[in-house]
């Protein structure tokens, strides 16, 4: 399906959403990758159909803490990249030792297993398989990241759960070429692998699934007959002269084609006519034809006249007492497609292609318009009752809960005070980090130094590791002594670490760093609100500070040093 | 391939920040713009390349967030196919 410009996407759903007034369908996107195109994207292909959706993009590379947050979501999609689950995987692979390799896919087995059992109540998940081919298609060796993806892809078939749906990249790979699937720039600059191509063939194939799953699929399929459904005209070439039988060039082509459309008919799909031809004349050929695999049975109408295709088509939906919108006409001719387009626009059109030999496979893909997932007409209102079917015979391996998983990754943090501080990259943090960032101050190199200088300042920094990597430098916080109390000028992460309770073990170790200090008893901290930085705002709060004031966008709060409780987080270690 | 226009310009990046055209101007940069993170710069680089069905070096997309850096790039490659 030619899905429309990223612009175009992003005003048309814009657009749909102001007249959609339904409740939204959520969905959730858990991912190693970053995919802010991808949230427009995805909303595109259901909001065009009329579902309205809100779509919620997890925190960089978070899936297992941010399952458990989306298990209420309706759907969730999840890219877990094989090449970024440990940084430079691609090149990194070869330096590891055989047990290295071995450990690491345990870990992810493990993390896999946890996944889908926080998602195994929710109704659809989007499973992209595992691929090494992005950054191993021009090697013809056998090589290590390729058995990796092959075991994971074998564990997840293990997995057995129902409500996850498998979308194998290979596939979007196979049929137009790497490079225009992943775009090595922009995963250099910002951990975004994926093209915009890729993305729209993604978000089409889960918009379907979940258009299914909400009642709104395609019912009706109607089929021109000369060109369509055989090759010749009727009227014409008369009924010994049209072709459709198996061993006939052209023929073969159109009996593939009637095969797909008897697939059709089996699956519930209505099938009618609608041709420029006599009537009894189209009514001979189902009824006698030997080449012909449908008959008159699998017609549900036949609307073959000279009326306009519009008002045949019109004619149908009226008669089946169905919507337009449940509509898919294919004819050869532009000109009829264009006059269905132009009039019907709610009906979806497919023109048979010119090269006749793609044709089977066109049709097939749009045989995807009608997919019905099992059960799904029961209550479209409802949830695929697709629940309790995870059973795990491995019990042990089951995490209690978050805190388990958090400690099995072994986290170290790293607390650098004062004079060792790596100025450069802590002015860099204070201009990006929008997110999890308190006061938004935006600092120079200059003015840093400044701070470094004047003993009322204190700069401390933090770097993260666990077992399986390291972040660098990416947590800041600011402090200064000013009449007789501490304050909190700066305090802000990256959001690389968010969601393993980093944060928390930062405050503490800032409290004991004052504590030792003795400058004051009392740390005053500041929540100013800007647009993006919202997932900051509960913080102090949870740190145990106490709400003093607020004006306009601004929330102060204090801490006494003496008496205030840590966090008590004792599975990460600090150095 | 049209020439391109500045005003065409404006509106992709508009588009694309979900902001309203009058925010955009000739001579804004990434720091006038809230709504424009860095983030947003790769996706305007992606729309445009879409737009022009051009392809911007790793180098070029360093620069571009600003509208000059970007006009900039843009004339550059929309000037190289026409040669």
């Amino acid at each position: 399906m030619n899905a429309p410009k990223y612009t175009d996407i992003i005003r048309s759903n814009k657009a749909a959403r102001e007249t959609i007034k339904s409740d939204s369908f959520e969905i959730g996107i858990l991912s190693n990758l970053t995919l802010s195109s991808f949230s427009e994207i995805l909303a595109y292909p259901m909001l065009k159909e009329g579902l309205n959706v809100s779509i919620e993009i997890g925190n960089y590379d978070n899936l297992i803490q941010d399952s458990v947050r989306m298990r209420d979501k309706r759907s969730v999609v999840v890219v877990w990249e094989l090449s970024n689950i440990v940084d430079q995987l691609p090149s990194v692979i070869d330096l590891m030792l055989p047990e290295e390799v071995d450990e690491l896919i345990a870990k992810i087995q493990q993390d896999l297993e946890l996944l889908f059992h926080s998602l195994k109540d929710v109704p659809l998940i989007f499973f992209m398989r595992f691929s090494s081919l992005p950054f191993t298609s021009g090697l013809y060796e056998s090589n290590k990241l390729d058995a990796i993806a092959y075991k994971l892809n074998a564990f997840l078939d293990r997995l057995v759960q129902k409500n996850v749906i498998y979308f194998q990249p290979e596939k979007v790979y196979a049929e137009v070429g790497m490079n225009r699937c992943v775009d090595l720039r922009l995963y250099r600059s910002s951990k975004a692998l994926y093209s915009l191509y890729f993305l729209k063939e993604f978000a089409s194939f889960v918009g379907q699934y979940v258009l299914s799953l909400q009642g709104k699929t395609k019912k009706v399929l109607v089929l021109d007959c000369d060109n369509t459904l055989w090759a010749g005209v009727l009227g014409e070439d008369g009924s010994e002269g049209i072709e459709m039988s198996p061993d006939s060039l052209k023929g073969s082509i159109f009996r593939e084609i009637q095969n797909e459309v008897l697939k059709l008919w089996r699956k519930g799909v209505i099938v009618c006519l609608a041709s420029k031809n006599n009537e009894e004349d189209i009514r001979e050929v189902f009824g006698t034809h030997p080449d012909l695999l449908l008959r008159d049975e699998h017609i549900t109408l036949n609307y073959s006249n000279w009326d306009s295709k519009p008002e045949n088509i019109y004619a149908m939906a009226k008669k089946l007492n169905l919507g337009l919108d449940s509509f898919v006409f294919v004819d050869d001719s532009s000109f009829e497609t264009n006059m269905v387009i132009e009039a019907l626009p709610e009906v979806r059109v497919h023109q048979v292609p010119e090269n006749l030999e793609e044709y089977p496979n066109s049709f097939k893909k749009w045989s995807f318009g009608f997919l019905k997932l099992e059960n799904s007409d029961s209550d479209q209102s409802k949830t695929l009752q697709y629940k309790e079917q995870f059973l795990r015979e491995d019990a042990k391996r089951e995490f209690k809960d978050i805190d388990d998983y958090l400690r099995s990754l072994n986290i170290i943090v790293d607390v650098v005070f004062d004079d060792q501080i790596n100025l450069e990259r802590a002015a860099q943090m204070t201009q990006k980090t929008n997110q999890f960032n308190l006061t938004t101050r935006r600092y120079a190199y200059k003015e840093l130094e400044l701070f470094s200088a004047d003993p009322a300042y204190s700069i401390i920094t933090l770097s993260v590791k666990d077992k399986y990597g390291e972040s660098g430098i990416t947590g800041l916080a600011i402090l200064v002594l000013d009449d007789g109390n501490y304050y909190l000028d700066t305090l802000l992460m990256s959001c690389r670490i968010i969601g393993r309770n980093i944060e928390r073990v930062f405050m503490d170790q800032i409290i004991q760093y004052l504590r030792r200090k003795k400058g004051s008893n009392i740390l005053l901290g500041e929540f100013i609100a800007t647009k993006k930085n919202g997932l900051v705002e509960e913080y102090l709060p949870q740190c145990g500070f106490i709400l003093t004031g607020r004006s306009d966008n601004k929330i102060g709060y204090e801490i006494r040093l003496d008496n205030c409780a840590l966090s008590g987080i004792d599975y990460i270690a600090v150095s | 391939m049209s020439k391109v226009s500045i005003e065409n310009v404006l509106v992709i990046i508009a588009t694309v920040l979900q902001v309203d055209k009058s925010v955009v101007e000739a001579d804004s940069t990434i720091d006038d713009i809230e709504e424009w993170e860095s983030i947003k710069s790769m996706e305007i680089v992606l729309a445009l390349e879409e737009e022009y069905e051009i392809y911007f070096s790793e180098n070029a997309l360093e620069e571009m967030i600003d509208v000059p850096s970007i006009m900039k790039h843009l004339n550059l490659l929309v000037d190289d196919e026409q040669n």
